[in-house]
């Protein structure tokens, strides 16, 4: 799945203001409720924190990719955002989360998610990626970035 | 003749936190491409499909062409290593919830028919929404082979 295309420029936020995980949990949600009119904010967020309570996203290597299926959506939505100094997200590495990729799609359908999680993962597994998304000044570098990478690791 | 005198009652099923590599490991040691999901209690929440779980693997590209002679590169991907997707996937994730079940009262060509019109291997059997056996089209055949016919 391409991310370039699944995302909405309105999905970026480069600079999270977050603290806490907690914190960053809801700023991810109002983000990504803000940028697709999502109406039922709590119930995203009370689905991604019961998914976050089962095996926490913090993947390491400085990312997080919060996730859950819920039915209050009819279709998958991902937003993307960045922290500058990163956030300990219970990842199992131990290192703080600076790359946060957020999504949720319906319960009734697997595909449209796991489609989206495994184009993360195939992205986010490549170092030098993660390194030029982190210093990403502008949405529109975001996706050339991402167009970029998508080309050559997809 | 009636599920419940036919189904397979041995059978294996993950929790919804169950971890991807236990996913894997269920699929290869029972050799089956559906593996229901269940709460603590026996519940039926779901299925997993193991299409779906080689999803996770596959590149994209790969629904787009016709023939898969034409990719030289499935040792790339097989250098890929399983880190991230083990971190990020837990069986919830992968499991279809829209699951068709039977009742273990119902008959045996009830079952017969959902498989097939359904196209399923195996499909789960509840009793009041625990489940307590899975039905397959074998397990249709045994019971054709065993009902007695009229001389």
């Amino acid at each position: 799945m391409k991310l370039s295309k699944t995302i909405k420029k309105s999905a970026i936020r480069l600079q999270l203001r977050a603290a806490t995980k907690g914190e960053a949990l809801e700023e991810l949600v109002d983000l990504l409720c803000s940028a697709y009119r999502l109406k039922h904010r709590k119930e995203i967020l009370e689905a991604i924190l019961q998914r976050e309570e089962k095996q926490s996203t913090g993947v390491g290597m400085g990312l997080a990719v919060p996730h859950a299926k819920t039915p209050v959506v009819r279709k998958l939505y991902v937003a993307f955002a960045s922290h500058r100094n990163g956030i300990d997200f219970d990842s199992t590495d131990g290192e703080k989360a600076c790359l946060f990729f957020i999504l949720v799609s319906p319960r009734d359908v697997s595909g449209p998610h796991i489609k989206a999680l495994a184009s993360i993962s195939r992205l986010v597994k490549h170092e030098e990626f993660r390194k030029v998304l982190l210093s990403c000044p502008d949405e529109k570098s975001f996706f050339d970035l991402v167009k970029k990478a998508e080309a050559k690791y997809l | 003749m009636t599920i419940r005198d036919y189904m397979e009652r041995d059978f294996l099923s993950v929790s919804p936190h169950a971890p991807l590599r236990e996913v894997a490991r269920l699929f290869f040691e029972t050799g089956e491409s559906l593996i229901p999901v269940t709460e603590s209690d026996g519940t039926l929440v779901g299925v997993i499909d193991i299409d779906d779980f080689l999803l996770i693997f596959l590149p994209e590209y790969i629904d787009l062409i016709r023939n898969i002679d034409f990719v030289h590169d499935f040792g790339a991907l097989e250098k890929s290593s399983f880190s991230i997707e083990e971190k990020l996937f837990v069986a919830e994730d992968l499991m279809r919830e829209d699951v068709p079940f039977l009742d273990e009262n119902d008959s045996v060509m009830k079952a017969a028919a959902a498989l097939h019109k359904l196209d399923l291997s195996r499909m789960p059997v509840v009793n009041a929404n625990r489940l307590v056996g899975m039905i397959s089209k074998n397990d249709v055949c045994r019971a054709l082979y065993e009902m007695k016919g009229e001389q």
